[in-house]
């Protein structure tokens, strides 16, 4: 198993609140994607990815390296792109300056093959046609694209995506994950999302973490697995599950504890997800 | 179409030798026709093409350095420096009116009031230290978390933006000090000052206390220690005396040494 990033019991706090407990993984070159609600865990667990930030507690080693080192830390941001949360951006440049001066801070300091590699990943996220434009007039989703952009430059070995979908409409979702299957297969990508949809088009292992705890980490078909036997329709709603939708033929889909006879139906991702952090008892089994 | 280009007319404009006055009758002509178009495409040297594209791809992409980064550049500053110089937050024109604005009042302070100077040289080696905090502080930069993930974004961004807000405040600070009414030794008694606080924020900054806390504690320090001094010593601007002048310069030297040799704390996580 090549491991590239490894998390050994990490613990951290802000405050009263634990944002993540005893989280330890191992991810290998795949696209790896981190499931979790809001308050989960999920930006700080990809800010110490990032190197951006130090746990209070446990170990961290990213390709290889330790980050507590300054030396091996300025060696991993060497073969790291990262798209944070909430990228911030100089909303005076264009398009193209701005992708040029993270460039830079990623030491690319020929301009020809700097403006190349500036130009390469435009297209890859498709802003080749707005360089000239300036990032405060482009939208949001454009500009959610800016920053998967920087995080591209200089193929990193590492990419560590932090809600890379959010804002982005169906067709810009599906050009995404056309892009993330186009990169080399040596990457190493942690995503994190609340999209399910990205997860099982996407992810080749995923991880459930709620309350700063791993609840799941496995693949995206062994997680629907989990919420086996506890998905049912009916004609009528069912006040004791879980969650009831009425879908599209006028039934009702329910997610929970299926009464006797109920008509059993095979879970997704969703379904699972939603047990899993919705619903104690399916946590309690999950942990087991 | 009744006459075509000659074929050795052809070549040389493919070559971009053709003189001027048959190019502009070579180019009306191949607006409207499409067989010497096809002719010519066959002439043409693709590599040459190919870099006059990407030549003028790049006029058009990339980013237009304004003036002062043109300046920059033409006193010997390598360009990508002078990109990452544009956008410190200090650096910007904004920031540095209100500082120039900021100088002005303390020289007026002194010509109105007569503080004998005392005004202005508290006020002129702190103008360093707030720029480099403000080069730094998390709300003025939106970018400090891209940044943070760069091999860059650490020891040399900070040292290439504290070295430009300086030299700045030097700058203004020594224009303004012009300015005051019987300048004598004080167009100069602040400038160690500057050097000694401005190397002691990095220094200090080095620890877990935060660029912005370090700056606002000497800022504080500075300001207090100034006014103890005259007290304690009985005497006008005695924190810019003889002895002053060389526990700052002491100050300087001394907080160099301490950034160069923990300059790993510069590739800071926040939180560590």
């Amino acid at each position: 198993m090549n491991v590239t990033v490894e998390f050994t019991h990490l613990e951290k706090r802000y405050g009263r609140v634990r944002a993540l407990d005893g989280v330890s993984c191992e991810v290998e070159p795949l696209v790896t994607g981190l499931l979790g609600p809001n308050g989960a865990g999920k930006t700080t667990l990809m800010r110490i990815a990032a190197t951006v930030l130090a746990p209070d507690r446990g170990s961290v080693r990213l390709l290889g390296r330790d980050p507590s080192s300054a030396t091996d830390r300025v060696e991993i941001r060497r073969r790291l792109g990262y798209m944070p949360q909430e990228p911030g951006f100089y909303r005076s440049f264009t398009t193209f300056a701005f992708v040029d001066y993270v460039a830079i801070l990623k030491e690319m300091t020929d301009r020809a093959s700097r403006h190349d590699e500036v130009r390469r990943v435009l297209t890859q996220v498709g802003l080749e046609d707005v360089a000239n434009r300036k990032v405060k007039t482009l939208s949001g989703g454009m500009r959610r694209r800016l920053a998967l952009a920087q995080a591209l430059l200089g193929d990193p070995e590492l990419l560590v995506l932090d809600e890379p979908t959010a804002g982005l409409d169906p067709e810009q979702r599906l050009r995404f994950r056309e892009l993330i299957s186009q990169l080399p297969l040596r990457t190493t990508v942690l995503l994190s999302t609340h999209q399910t949809e990205d997860v099982s088009a996407l992810c080749e292992r995923v991880i459930v973490l709620a309350g700063g705890e791993i609840r799941f980490d496995g693949t995206p078909p062994a997680l629907a697995v989990t919420a086996g036997g506890r998905v049912w329709i009916a004609d009528g709603r069912d006040d004791a599950a879980l969650l009831a939708w009425r879908m599209g033929d006028g039934r009702y889909r329910h997610v929970g504890n299926p009464p006797p006879g109920a008509t059993l139906v095979d879970p997704t991702i969703d379904d699972a997800y939603l047990l899993m952090v919705g619903d104690p008892s399916a946590q309690e089994g999950a942990a087991a | 179409m009744s006459w075509h280009v000659d074929e050795p007319i052809l070549d040389l404009y493919a070559s971009g030798t053709l003189g001027d006055p048959a190019v502009y009758s070579v180019e009306a002509h191949l607006v409207t026709c499409t067989r010497c178009r096809g002719e010519l495409s066959t002439r043409v040297d693709e590599s040459r093409l190919d870099r006059i594209w990407v030549g003028v791809r790049d006029r058009v992409d990339a980013p237009r350095a304004g003036i002062v980064e043109r300046l920059l550049v033409q006193a010997g500053i390598p360009s990508h420096v002078v990109r990452l110089l544009m956008t410190t937050p200090s650096l910007r024109p904004s920031w540095v009116v209100s500082v120039a604005v900021s100088l002005a009042f303390a020289v007026l302070a002194d010509r109105l009031v007569g503080a004998g100077a005392l005004p202005f040289l508290v006020l002129a080696p702190l103008v360093p230290v707030v720029g480099i905090a403000a080069a730094f502080a998390r709300p003025i930069d939106p970018v400090w978390e891209i940044g943070a993930a760069t091999p860059l974004g650490g020891f040399r961004l900070t040292m290439i933006r504290a070295a430009a807000v300086l030299v700045l405040s030097v700058a203004l600070a020594g224009v303004a000090a012009l300015g005051l009414p019987e300048p004598g030794w004080t167009l100069v008694a602040w400038l160690l000052p500057s050097l000694g606080l401005t190397g002691l924020t990095l220094a200090l900054s080095t620890t877990s206390a935060g660029m912005p806390n370090v700056a606002g504690a000497v800022a504080a320090t500075w300001s207090v220690g100034v006014v103890l001094a005259e007290w304690l010593a009985d005497q006008r601007l005695a924190a810019f005396d003889a002895r002053g002048q060389v526990l700052l310069a002491l100050i300087a030297v001394a907080s160099i040494v301490v950034v160069v040799a923990r300059r790993d704390a510069f590739e800071r996580r926040v939180g560590a």
